[in-house]
């Protein structure tokens, strides 16, 4: 069988940021691949820049070294037009801080991700637990319901590469799971997934798992 | 998913903040707009009480003695041709409201009382053809006369009563009885040029011209005084003439008017500069404090113009509202002012379409510049520098 070309490709990433005038290395050195209907998470401490490769990774932050190949095009050398058309169909990003839009209700929330009818966002929010809600607004809802919705508006349009950082942060057990479980069947039915978390339940359900600390790939399967 | 709906939505949710918005610039457009109706008003209401306070240039035949000419309490006998008016105003001379006059001091007479008075054949006064104004002197009917005070007392004729008066063996009807002016025209007795000129046998000859002079502009552009400007202007059209200017009342004249002008035009400036930096200020401020939503409009691909989109409707909307409301409420009530502030011209200030074209145009472009710019800048940025921002 053929090897199927990588979606993403990783190599020989590092991130510095000037704090103060003092230069703060967040990550360096760091490799890896994601082929489509792969699940991988990312794991390490808080400040080990799980948050800052996952962005670079979303073509949101360019990073200060390495490069990043997405569907076979370097990223950074993209402009920022061809950047964000390339966000709008085949990246979808849960921002750890969520960021959806206060005066949107949860619908429009999900549809203002490229081509998303009405009927999918419902759909989608509906899977995850909010079909009675989705006339309401982000402000009336928990920070777990707000988390789904955010997934729910990163996953709908079916990107090629769903970036999630750390969406099952305010969760509990059971809604953790029913995320992890969504975000696996969206990875069997084709579409790649990268996760930032630091639940360690998470790796049952990925295919491979970064240690961003000790850059060390280990497959779940190997465990 | 539509920027218009997208903005609208928006506006609904953070109404108070857009009514802000529209608020402050109904505020500042119809301060604008109440001053410039107001100062329409008030350079009319000066022009009137300007013109009202009289001639300030005197042209007199060259041969006149000016000595003489005072010492007689500004009256001789010497006259020059009526035709220097059509020559003053086909050279476009820098002066307005000129009246022609023609005087003699002859008997008059009522029934049973007579004086020596001052007898002034006047013109109605005429206007430059490209300077039209309201006629400062009117026309004096053909066979009826005005009556100074003085003269009027030493005739036995009282206001408001019929009476003829007799000159040189013709009769007038007495018009009216003007106002003490405490000036000669209280001693005078005031008819038709045309009269004048038959009754003295003096065809086509007047002693004077009295006129406003409009120099200023020409005085700005030259740096000349306006006494040089005059000279300059009719030695150019006839040797027979010279002019005096009445100093004091040219200077006040001139004065008022470039005082009321200037501190409007500094008020202006002042409220130009305010309306910019408010609205400047506003949009700019509601793009910035959004910078996160900037962020997660470009992760889900949105590009520079569609996020900037967003704030260039809001802020159409809310300054096409704000001006229309400002714009309107202002010059209403300016107009309102002015009919009670400015008795004679206050029903002359009328709306002015241009002022409020400019000033809702001119808010307009500052509020889309505001609003624009900052979001075009912030969506420049990688969304990440933006997510998680508060403002």
């Amino acid at each position: 069988m053929d090897k199927v070309s990588p979606l993403l490709v990783v190599n020989n990433l590092g991130h510095v940021f000037s704090n103060r005038g003092r230069e703060v290395r967040v990550f360096e050195g760091c490799s890896f691949e994601i082929d489509p209907a792969q699940f991988v998470a990312v794991q390490g401490a808080s400040g080990s820049g799980k948050t800052t490769l996952l962005l670079a990774c979303g073509g949101m932050l360019a990073p200060s070294l390495g490069g990043i190949r997405f569907q076979g095009s370097d990223l950074f050398s993209l402009s920022s037009t061809q950047r964000t058309q390339m966000r709008a169909i085949a990246i979808g990003y849960l921002f750890q801080t969520l960021e959806l839009v206060p005066y949107l209700d949860l619908t429009s929330n999900v549809r203002i991700a490229t081509g998303v009818s009405k009927t999918v966002a419902n759909q989608w929010l509906g899977r995850l637990g909010l079909g009675d809600r989705v006339r309401s607004y982000p402000g009336e809802l928990s920070h777990g319901q707000r988390q789904r919705v955010a997934l729910a508006r990163a996953i709908a349009h079916k990107p090629a590469l769903v970036i999630a950082d750390e969406p099952t942060g305010n969760l509990d057990k059971r809604n953790s799971e029913l995320v992890f479980g969504v975000l696996r069947e969206y990875a069997q039915d084709g579409g790649a997934v990268l996760m930032a978390t630091h639940e360690t339940s998470a790796v049952t359900f990925t295919d491979l798992v970064i240690d961003i600390e000790n850059l060390d790939l280990t497959r779940a399967k190997d465990r | 998913m539509s920027p218009i709906y997208l903005a609208l939505r928006e506006l609904n949710y953070r109404w108070k903040s857009g009514l802000v918005f529209g608020l402050i610039v109904a505020a500042v457009t119809g301060v604008l707009a109440y001053f410039s109706i107001n100062d329409a008003g008030f350079q009319k209401e000066i022009g009137r009480n300007v013109r009202d306070i009289g001639s300030n240039v005197v042209i007199l035949p060259s041969d006149v003695d000016q000595y003489a000419y005072h010492l007689a309490g500004g009256y001789s006998e010497i006259t020059m041709t009526s035709n220097l008016v059509s020559q003053l105003i086909e050279h476009r001379a820098s002066l307005n409201h000129l009246i022609p006059m023609l005087e003699r001091r002859a008997m008059c007479a009522t029934g049973d009382h007579q004086s020596i008075g001052r007898v002034v054949g006047i013109s109605a006064s005429i206007a430059m053809p490209d300077r039209p104004k309201s006629p400062m002197q009117r026309s004096i009917s053909i066979g009826e006369l005005q009556l100074g005070s003085e003269l009027a007392r030493k005739l036995g004729v009282a206001r408001d009563t019929k009476a003829e008066v007799t000159i040189a063996g013709e009769s007038f009807q007495v018009q009216r009885v003007n106002r003490a002016s405490g000036t000669w025209q209280d001693s005078a007795a005031f008819i038709d040029l045309k009269s004048a000129q038959n009754l003295f046998q003096l065809p086509e000859r007047i002693s004077r011209i009295e006129a406003i002079e409009c120099t200023s502009e020409q005085c700005e552009a030259s740096g000349l005084q306006s006494s040089v400007i005059l000279n300059n202007e009719i030695a150019k059209i006839t040797d027979e003439a010279s002019f005096l200017r009445k100093e004091g009342m040219a200077e006040a004249r001139l004065s008022v008017r470039s005082v009321s002008r200037e501190n409007f035009l500094i008020l202006q400036n002042v409220l130009w500069v305010f309306l910019a930096l408010t609205l400047l200020g506003l949009a700019m401020l509601n793009s910035l404090g959004r910078k996160p939503e900037i962020g997660v409009l470009q992760a889900v691909g949105y590009g520079r113009w569609r996020v900037a989109s967003l704030f260039l409707v809001r802020s159409m909307l809310l300054s096409a509202i704000g001006a229309a409301v400002g714009i309107s409420v202002g010059m209403a009530a300016s107009i309102e002012q002015a009919n009670r502030l400015f008795v004679m011209t206050g029903q002359k200030v009328s709306l002015d379409w241009n002022a409020a074209a400019t000033i809702g145009g001119v808010a307009f472009i500052l509020a889309v510049l505001g609003s624009c710019v900052p979001a075009l800048l912030a969506a420049g940025e990688d969304p990440a520098h933006l997510i998680g921002k508060d403002s």
